[in-house]
This record gives C-alpha cells, sequence and structure tokens, in this order.
C-alpha cells in the first residue's frame, strides 16, 4: 500500500463507510470543504501526485488508471482521476506515494493566516482595512477580477492612473490617462469592459494583479481567495513596462504624489515592489528622499519589498589601506551590448583613484576625486570614469563606471577589473554595485556579476528599500515542493544592512510561493496564479499595515514600522533581534494591531543647534540617542526632557544627523526631513502638521541645563508668543491645536 | 566638474550633457533646497522642465532633450538632478 497524504485517507475512509455511493463532491459539501478539494473537483475526479517506487513504471500505472495523466515524464506525476479509483490507486505496488493536489485557495487563505490576519477580520468588530486606502504601484491590474469588486458587483478601485496609456485632453493626470470609480463601474457594466476602459496588466505574469490581490483581495463571498485587507478600498497606478524594467524613478515619484491627492487625507499604505541596484544604498537617492518626505505625514506609508539580489552577484565590499592597489574583478558575458554601470562608494576623507583594467589586460589611466574621464578601450568599447565628492549629498565619495560597446557590437565579455588607488585613507570602508541589467530572456544578456571571490550578499537591498521611513520586507518559504525550505528564509531574498549601517529589511513575510489574483490575459489559466519574489511579500505586510491604519490612522511610517518590529514573530530559523535576512521576523498582523492601539510615541517638540551643540527637547522624560553620519552614536541614557549632545570631533557629514528618542520602549525619530540641519549657529524656523511654526530664540545656559526659548506663530490664526520657554510653548501649541485633528509632532522646516 | 552646476549632476546626467546625449525627451528628479514654490515653479518652466509632480523638496518631471539639464542645474533653487533610472518588478513566476 502506498503511503497516502491524510486528505486522500480521510477520502478512502468515507468511501468505505458509505459502500455504493454515487460520489459527487459538488453534492458533498462537508466532505469536500473537510479535504479542500471541492472548488477544484471536476464532478467526481481529483487531482494528486503520484510518486513511483524504485522500480515502478508510472507510465503503465498511468495507462491502468480510467483518468488523465497530466504529466507524461518524471517519477512524480500528476495524475487526474475519479476518487472511486483512489483505492485501487494506492495499492498499486508501482506507486509509493500518493499526495493530493493542493488547492490554491486554502493556500491563498492559509498565508492570510501564516500572517496572523485572518483572526483580525474574523474578530469583533472586524479589522479589514475599512477607512484606509492602499495604493499599487505596479504594472497595472485586472479591474475585472472578482477580488477588487463589492458585493453589489462594483469597483473598490477609487482610482487608476495608466501611465503608459495615451493622454486624454483635459485629464486630470501629467501624462498617461486617468480612470475614477464611475468610469470602472461603466466598464463592468458593459458586455466587454475593455472597450470602455481599455486598460490591463501589463506584465505578462499579472504582477500587478497579484500584488494588489494580496494587499486587498477579497472573496469572501464565494469563500475562495481573502487578502490581507480585504475592505481597504484601491488606488492603482500601472507604470510603463517595456517587458524587462517596471517603471522609473520619476514615474513613481508622479505615482506617489498622485496617491496622496486621490487618497483624500485617509490613511493610505502604499506598496513598492520594483526597485534598483542604482545609488548610494543609504537613502539618499532622489526617489528615496521623496519617499522620506512624504512618509513623515501621518497616515502615509510605503512598503516596499528587499529585493531579489542575494544570490546575483552585484554587490562587493571590503577595506582599502593606504598605499595599496585594490582589485575589484567584475565579468561581463558575451553578448553584452546594454551599458554596465558599477558605482563604487567610500568616505569622503578617503583619497582614492579609480581606473579599470579590460579582459585583455589594458588598464585606464587612474581618474581623481572631482574628476572624470573617457577611455576607449582597444576592443572598441568606451569607459567612462566620474569621482564626484559628496556623492547624492552624503558627504561620501562615489566613483561611477559606466561602460558602453562603443563602436564594438558588444561589451567585450570576460574578466574586468577596477583599480582602486589609495592615498590617504580615514575610512577605508567601499561598497560597490552592479546596476541591474536584462536577465535571462530570448537573446539578452546575462547579468553582469563580481567576481566569485569578490561577492558579498550581504547589502543587497534594493533601492528605494534602503530608505530611512520606507518598511522593507524580506521572504520566506510558506509553500514549497521542497518541504525542507518551508519557514525558511528565501533563498533570493535580498540582505541588509544598508551602506550606513541601518538595520535591514525590517521583517519578512510569506514570499515564496504566493497564490494570489490572476490577470485574466497573463500566462496560466484560472482565476489565480502562484508567484514568488519579495514582490509577493511587501504585500502581505502592506495590507497588515492598513489593518494598523484601520486601528491608528494617525501614526506615521516610522511608528507603524516600529509596531510591525515589535510585533514579529521569532520562531522557527528567526534569529531574535534585526537580521540581515529576517529583520525582526515574521510579520504578525494581530500582535502588531494590538500594540497600535497601545503605543505612546513621544515628541520632538524642538530641536537647537548652538555652535557644536545640539539640544533637544521632548514632550516626556525620554532617553535619546544622536547619530552623525559615519560616526558611532552618541547616547543619553539618562530620562529627561531636555538632552545636549556635542559634535566637536565628529564627521561634519555637512551638519546632517538624526535624533532619535525613546520612552517606553517606543522611539520618536527627527532628522529634519532628510535634508539636514544648516549652519550651527543658524535658528531655523520649523512647522509642524497643526500649523505652527517655531523659531528658537534663545539657549542660555543657568547652572550649566540648557533653557530653550521659542518664537511660536499659529499660521492659521496668525496669533504669535514670544520667548516661551518649553512648557509654555507647549501650553500654546496645545490652546492652538485644539479641536484640529493633526498632531503637534513631526516638525517640518 | 569645474563648474557648479556640474556638481549637482549625478554621474550619468553629467555624461548624457558631456556627451550631448541621448536625443529626445528625459524624465528626471530635481532637489530642490526648500519645497516647491510659484516662482521655483516659474524657474523650472522655463528652464524647460515639465512638471509631473506637484509639491515637496523632490520633484519629477521631464525636459525636451539634454540642453535643458545644465540650464536647470544652473538654477539658485535646485540642490540636485538626477535622471530617470528603470525599476526592475521583484516577483515572477515559477515552480512551487
Amino acid at each position: 500500500m502506498a503511503t497516502l497524504d491524510p486528505r486522500l485517507r480521510l477520502i478512502i475512509d468515507e468511501l468505505a463507510d458509505r459502500p455504493g455511493m454515487e460520489f459527487a463532491a459538488a453534492a458533498d459539501a462537508p466532505l469536500g470543504q473537510r479535504v479542500g478539494w471541492n472548488d477544484r473537483a471536476d464532478g467526481a475526479t481529483i487531482e494528486v501526485l503520484v510518486e513511483a517506487t524504485a522500480e515502478g513504471d508510472l507510465d503503465a500505472v498511468a495507462a491502468s488508471v480510467p483518468g488523465a495523466p497530466l504529466s507524461a515524464a518524471g517519477s512524480v506525476r500528476p495524475l487526474r482521476l475519479p476518487v472511486t479509483a483512489l483505492p485501487a490507486l494506492a495499492g498499486n505496488e508501482a506507486v509509493a506515494r500518493v499526495e493530493a493536489a493542493r488547492p490554491l485557495f486554502p493556500e491563498l487563505n492559509w498565508s492570510r493566516r501564516e500572517c496572523r490576519a485572518q483572526v483580525l477580520h474574523e474578530g469583533s468588530p472586524p479589522i479589514t482595512g475599512t477607512g484606509v486606502v492602499v495604493a499599487v504601484i505596479d504594472s497595472g491590474i485586472d479591474y475585472t477580477h472578482p477580488c477588487f469588486r463589492r458585493g453589489d458587483g462594483g469597483t473598490r478601485i477609487i482610482a487608476l492612473w495608466d501611465q503608459a496609456a495615451d493622454a486624454e485632453a483635459g485629464g486630470g493626470v501629467p501624462f498617461g490617462r486617468e480612470y475614477r470609480r464611475a468610469d470602472i463601474e461603466r466598464a463592468l457594466q458593459a458586455p466587454d469592459p475593455h472597450t470602455v476602459v481599455p486598460h490591463r496588466d501589463r506584465d505578462a505574469n499579472g504582477h500587478g494583479t497579484h500584488v494588489a490581490g494580496i494587499v486587498c483581495g477579497d472573496e469572501r463571498g464565494s469563500g475562495l481567495f481573502t487578502g490581507i485587507a480585504p475592505d481597504a478600498e484601491l488606488i492603482v497606478v500601472a507604470l510603463d513596462t517595456d517587458g524587462v524594467s517596471l517603471g522609473s524613478s520619476p514615474r513613481v515619484v508622479a505615482a506617489l504624489d498622485y496617491v496622496r491627492q486621490r487618497a483624500g487625507g485617509r490613511p493610505v499604505v502604499v506598496n513598492l515592489s520594483q526597485g534598483s541596484n542604482s545609488g548610494g544604498h543609504c537613502g539618499d537617492s532622489l526617489l528615496e528622499r521623496r519617499i522620506d518626505e512624504l512618509s513623515r505625514q501621518p497616515g502615509f506609508v510605503v512598503v516596499k519589498s528587499a529585493g531579489n539580489e542575494q544570490q546575483w552577484g552585484i554587490h562587493a565590499g571590503g577595506m582599502l589601506s593606504p598605499g595599496e592597489d585594490h582589485f575589484l574583478p567584475f565579468d561581463v558575458v558575451g553578448g553584452n551590448h546594454l551599458d554596465d554601470v558599477v558605482e563604487v562608494w567610500f568616505g569622503g576623507g578617503d583619497d582614492v583613484e579609480v581606473g579599470i583594467a579590460t579582459p585583455s589586460g589594458a588598464s585606464t589611466a587612474l581618474v581623481r576625486p572631482g574628476a572624470s574621464d573617457t577611455f576607449e578601450t582597444g576592443a572598441g568599447n568606451r569607459v567612462r570614469i566620474d569621482v564626484d565628492d559628496d556623492a547624492d549629498g552624503t558627504g561620501d565619495r562615489r566613483a561611477s563606471l559606466i561602460l558602453r560597446r562603443g563602436t564594438a557590437d558588444q561589451i567585450q565579455p570576460g574578466r574586468w577589473s577596477i583599480v582602486l588607488r589609495s592615498a590617504v585613507i580615514t575610512d577605508g570602508r567601499y561598497d560597490a554595485w552592479i546596476d541591474r541589467t536584462v536577465r535571462r530572456g530570448p537573446g539578452a544578456p546575462e547579468q553582469s556579476r563580481f567576481a566569485p571571490g569578490a561577492r558579498d550578499a550581504t547589502r543587497t537591498i534594493t533601492i528605494p528599500g534602503t530608505a530611512r521611513h520606507v518598511i522593507t520586507v524580506g521572504s520566506y518559504v510558506t509553500k514549497s515542493q521542497f518541504p525542507d525550505t518551508v519557514g525558511k528564509l528565501s533563498g533570493f531574498s535580498s540582505l541588509g544592512p544598508t551602506r550606513d549601517g541601518r538595520a535591514k529589511p525590517d521583517l519578512a513575510a510569506p514570499g515564496e510561493f504566493v497564490a494570489s489574483a490572476r490577470a485574466g490575459w497573463s500566462d496560466g489559466e484560472g482565476v489565480h496564479a502562484t508567484l514568488a519574489g519579495t514582490s509577493m511579500a511587501a504585500p502581505h505586510v502592506a495590507g497588515v499595515a492598513a489593518l494598523v491604519l484601520q486601528a491608528a490612522p494617525l501614526l506615521t511610517a516610522d511608528q507603524v514600522a516600529q509596531v510591525l518590529r515589535r510585533a514579529a514573530r521569532a520562531d522557527g530559523p528567526v534569529e531574535a533581534g534585526p537580521d540581515g535576512g529576517w529583520g525582526s521576523g515574521k510579520i504578525d498582523a494581530a500582535a502588531a494591531v494590538s500594540l497600535s492601539r497601545a503605543a505612546a510615541f513621544p515628541t520632538v517638540v524642538a530641536v537647537q543647534e548652538d555652535g557644536s551643540r545640539v539640544s533637544v527637547k521632548t514632550d516626556v522624560a525620554t532617553t535619546a540617542r544622536l547619530t552623525v553620519t559615519g560616526a558611532d552614536p552618541i547616547g543619553s541614557p539618562e530620562a529627561a526632557t531636555v538632552h545636549t549632545f556635542e559634535l566637536a570631533g565628529l564627521p561634519s557629514a555637512r551638519n546632517r544627523y538624526r535624533v532619535e528618542v525613546t520612552a517606553d520602549g517606543w522611539t520618536t525619530v527627527d532628522d529634519n526631513g532628510g535634508r539636514g540641519y544648516a549652519a550651527p549657529t543658524e535658528t531655523l524656523p520649523r512647522r509642524n502638521g497643526a500649523g505652527h511654526e517655531f523659531t528658537v530664540v534663545a539657549v542660555a545656559h543657568p547652572g550649566g541645563e540648557p533653557s530653550i526659548e521659542y518664537d511660536v506663530t499659529d499660521l492659521r490664526s496668525g496669533d504669535r508668543a514670544a520667548k516661551l520657554d518649553g512648557q509654555a510653548m507647549l501650553s500654546f501649541l496645545e490652546e492652538k491645536t485644539e479641536g484640529r485633528s493633526a498632531s503637534v509632532s513631526g516638525l517640518d522646516r | 566638474m569645474n563648474e557648479p552646476w556640474q556638481a549637482k549632476l549625478d554621474p550619468r546626467t553629467r555624461a548624457a550633457v558631456d556627451e550631448g546625449g541621448p536625443g529626445g525627451r528625459l524624465d528626471v528628479l530635481v532637489a530642490l533646497h526648500e519645497p516647491l514654490t510659484a516662482a521655483v515653479r516659474h524657474q523650472l518652466q522655463t528652464a524647460g522642465l515639465t512638471l509631473m509632480s506637484g509639491d515637496g523638496t523632490v520633484v519629477a518631471g521631464h525636459v525636451p532633450d539634454v540642453s535643458a539639464l545644465k540650464r536647470l542645474a544652473a538654477l539658485a533653487a535646485v540642490r540636485r538632478l538626477e535622471s530617470s533610472r528603470p525599476l526592475f518588478g521583484e516577483g515572477g513566476g515559477g515552480k512551487e
């Protein structure tokens, strides 16, 4: 007798208990529900996987079963057969094991359970994302899919911006075409909806539809599939895609601003399941700066996939020594006719000259910091080397090496080597990334990679996942034909930390493999598809963030991130504490919502710079920590409402620092929106979300204790008050904020 | 990088300006010293930028050709300028 999985044993037991019964799945709901195959059953047939014994002949087995083999080769094959034939199949001597095919929908719902969202959906009152908008900026959506429709047949999509569509005169978007809820509902009532709203998911796998289904798909009415926030409303931005790339940094910035406008002040969670290797991986690309700027507003959260770069060999890192040449080899495969770009980042105090050696052994001259030069190689390629100071405003240096085929038909294949010659070294650390290019595909070049000995799988989080205020999500396995991998981190999931040492990803979620909504015209069949990637992990967390914002709609992205991290489960292979792959652990929706209701975040009411001294005032007693880029944090461990830090002797980093204040384990971060602080003695007018402007006007030090005074203006009434101490300022704010919903936290310049 | 405006460009944009290509419309991100105002919006548009987003210290837009990049970077209100970077989807099909 072959080994049967428990579901099949159940079926056989039922058959034995009811001899002679005409088995019809549709009429036998209890049994069907218990084994989970009734929706997949075709009349009285069932799909199984059959494994042969060592000597077993599956061809003979398949021929003996009155059903159709679904695959014609291999020692494990799928078969569809009448359920009444199961006992005979199990008794066949050639068969070692029979396993019921796993229906898609229980796996979908299992994913929801794995995230512990289902317990919230079924609670009282249910937490399902009501009142929250989720935005999917991706390849588009199959808006006709049942999981994006309400019970009355209407759509849950409140706005859809198709950036790749032909522009419509007078439209409400700067390019492409916008469809509002009324347009989509009109389309859904038409015989062919696409004659009314001619939008389709542009990805062959239906990437955007799949992602949207995980975040907020809802088929509770039919019992099929439910995403994480099934009562959230949906905004979709369809990026242009050429079948390889998915949108671009400016288009995503435009999309983020569009989402904020269309959300109309409601809490919103944006999912981004696309990224790039181009940049310093420290949150300073302009896309990341815009995400951070938007994410400082309460109720605006961006969730980003960590990336699938762990094993692609696109990162290298190490230490430079003064007076030595360091060689950084990378391999280019044949047929690469596209540009290859390598960025090498090192400290602003490191004086490094940069050159490159071709596979033929020829070397270019070295390029000094602050200069650029272009070289022709013997094979006809062109190489531009550009070394800039204060790259992206970080205070660090970056060497960009752009390889072009030039007059040749390809970039010369073989091993190239970047030469780093160090004269003066202050820090010594370098990190290098090769830009992502076309990978696989007919006629497409392979990704160039660092040589095996130079590769470093850490620091492979894709941009914009290294932004300071984005929530970055790694992937773990929840479904696989290889049971040993279940529960483990996905082998592809990018690893942190960021280049500036921040812990990323924030946490992990199911991403391998995940079944969700399938775009009707994408590869495959049926209304669900199974995909893998951190693209699939991120929307689980985006959905949970929507549940958290339903419970606590004024939390900022940082605060939501803290709640999610503290609530994360550290079980199985997850290490306690931040980990470069897992972050803080596995997403736990129920714990996160519970924590969000209990969290009490402190507020930074002022940051004052006086010479090389920084004073920070908080609304409650806190401990504090100040971090200057490139230096160890300075702690202020005594609980107090005013903390003073000395910056003398620390790297200037253009006065960029962040302040973290903590009370009862909850931390508020003030980094002035990532823009840095101006000249040390300058006093800056700063605004908060409630419409107040502050100017620090004096700092005295009676008895060594700093005393900060403020001029405060209520911008709505025009009321002003001068030279208030901290308590008087808070009283003024409370008086002027009365009746307004905005928090006094989140000071802006 | 002898001119101050050159230092505001990312390396790929600098290469595009130096080499006079590629031709045609370019999408860019522009970082400003202060959140976008009507006056700065006018300056950006006069320099050739068509805005695709509306506020904040980082705005998206496009220019008709590479020659506009130098004019944009020369504006005092502009802090940095970054050319479009392609993004890539991070999920796909596969067997379980």
